[in-house]
């Protein structure tokens, strides 16, 4: 079921809808201390996050349909979010803070979904992405510790070692933490046509200077861009592409 | 002919799909290490800098920029001066997560900088002409020297791994810096 949160109103059915996600450089600050230190990355994945956040905000919905009670045009009041709101992953990330923080936590004031636990030595390392979790340390009981208390309080599932996060593929084992985005890629290449295409060694020829070209024929921009942003997240794990794709990025207004 | 650019890059990455990056167990090496570049004015249009940097702890990469800079700078040191400014924005910013992942770096943050008059320009409070314009960001960078977290260190061209994200590199650099980025090979992974 997911409300029609096109339907609210700003300053009557929800307020602020920021909600924070972690960075990518977080992300791989983690994965790269826990390589150093030879730990091992876990992570979580909570079932219907959104449905958990509670509303601070009065908001009503209608009866959904097939649901009806027969002559009654009434509506429902909501106590928690629902997917669909405007407000609900906000909700939800104040929710899971909330009790993350009563866990003991330390939240990180440069990055708001960064929670670290220190306890004589032990550590636990714990990111937040939404509804996927991940985390990090070097003691057992603490896992235990804390994927209990989890579970118990949300609807879990335990994905065990690191393997699939956010499109991004990882691998652990004894030479270290890989990190690539392969089946990603292979998907780019699908969608725009380009599986079989010749290769190249260089994402960009040395000496090429972009500019902005005002007398020559425009092209399907849509595309273009569509392009530009599937290559922008395989920057999570791809630097060398780095300067090409951006490079590109700036002419998306004005391609041809 | 943008086109031909983004046709470019898919090529590229048919030819590099199981590229990634690769963070190795490491011996003791738990230290920051940040270098920046910047080329001059490549922008054709309005002349602005491309400055990159990219920050490493142990083999692996974990941060890296390449974006466009906001302002026309007036000359190579001016414009590596900018960008390692905003080099040492970030270190400050990974430093402090890394004190929260328990990873907490004691000594400077060393940025490497091929340009030598930004090193200098960071350290001595020389007031020249040339450079008076530049006051916000010298002081900055100069009070974060002068505090021990972070420093500009010299490095030849050759080692400067953010010159993979200041301008388009020749094949054989642009591997060779590629690697030292830990972007390696999904095989290379068992053995």
């Amino acid at each position: 079921m997911v409300a029609k949160g096109y339907a609210q109103q700003y300053g009557i059915d929800y307020n602020e809808v920021f909600a924070p996600v972690a960075r990518w450089d977080t992300i791989r600050s983690i994965l790269s201390v826990a390589a150093c230190k030879n730990w091992n990355v876990y992570q979580l994945d909570v079932k219907s996050a959104f449905i958990h956040g509670e509303l601070i905000e009065t908001v009503y919905i209608e009866q959904p349909a097939g649901y009806q009670r027969e002559g009654d045009d009434k509506v429902y009041k909501l106590k928690k979010a629902l997917y669909g709101l405007k407000q609900a992953p906000r909700a939800w990330y104040s929710k899971i803070e909330a009790y993350i923080c009563q866990e003991n936590f330390d939240k990180c004031p440069h990055e708001h979904t960064l929670f670290v636990k220190h306890i004589e030595g032990k550590a636990l390392i714990v990111s937040l992405y939404v509804d996927d979790l991940i985390y990090t340390g070097n003691c057992e009981e603490l896992f235990e510790e804390f994927k209990s208390s989890m579970k118990k309080n949300f609807d879990m599932t335990d994905m065990g070692k690191m393997r699939y996060f956010l499109e991004v593929e990882v691998t652990q084992n004894e030479k270290g933490i890989f990190i690539h985005q392969q089946k990603y890629a292979r998907e780019i290449l699908s969608k725009f046509g380009m599986e079989d295409c010749n290769f190249v060694c260089n994402p960009i020829v040395p000496g090429n200077k972009l500019m902005k070209n005002e007398g020559g024929k425009y092209v399907d921009a849509t595309n273009f861009k569509q392009i530009i942003g599937s290559l922008m997240y395989l920057l999570a794990t791809r630097p060398d592409l780095g300067y090409s794709v951006c490079l590109i990025a700036r002419f998306m207004g004005k391609t041809n | 002919m943008h086109q031909a650019a983004v046709k470019c890059v898919l090529r590229y990455l048919k030819d590099t799909i199981n590229l990634g990056i690769l963070y190795e167990k490491e011996k003791m090496n738990y230290r920051l290490e940040g270098w920046t570049d910047s080329d001059y004015a490549g922008d054709l249009d309005n002349r602005k800098s491309t400055p990159g940097y990219v920050f490493k702890l142990g083999t692996g990469a974990l941060s890296w920029s390449s974006k466009k800079q906001p302002i026309v700078t007036l000359s190579i040191t001016e414009a590596e001066f900018v960008a390692a400014s905003s080099c040492a924005c970030q270190a400050i910013w990974l430093r402090r997560i890394l004190q929260h992942l328990g990873q907490t770096q004691e000594e400077c943050t060393k940025l490497y900088c091929d340009n030598s008059s930004s090193i200098k320009l960071s350290k001595n409070p020389i007031m020249h002409g040339r450079c008076k314009h530049i006051d916000v960001r010298y002081h900055f960078l100069r009070d974060l020297t002068k505090d021990g977290v972070v420093e500009l260190v010299h490095c030849n061209t050759e080692d400067q791994i953010a010159d993979i994200f200041t301008k388009p590199l020749k094949l054989d650099s642009f591997s060779k810096l590629r690697a030292r980025l830990g972007v390696c090979h999904f095989d290379s992974l068992d053995c």
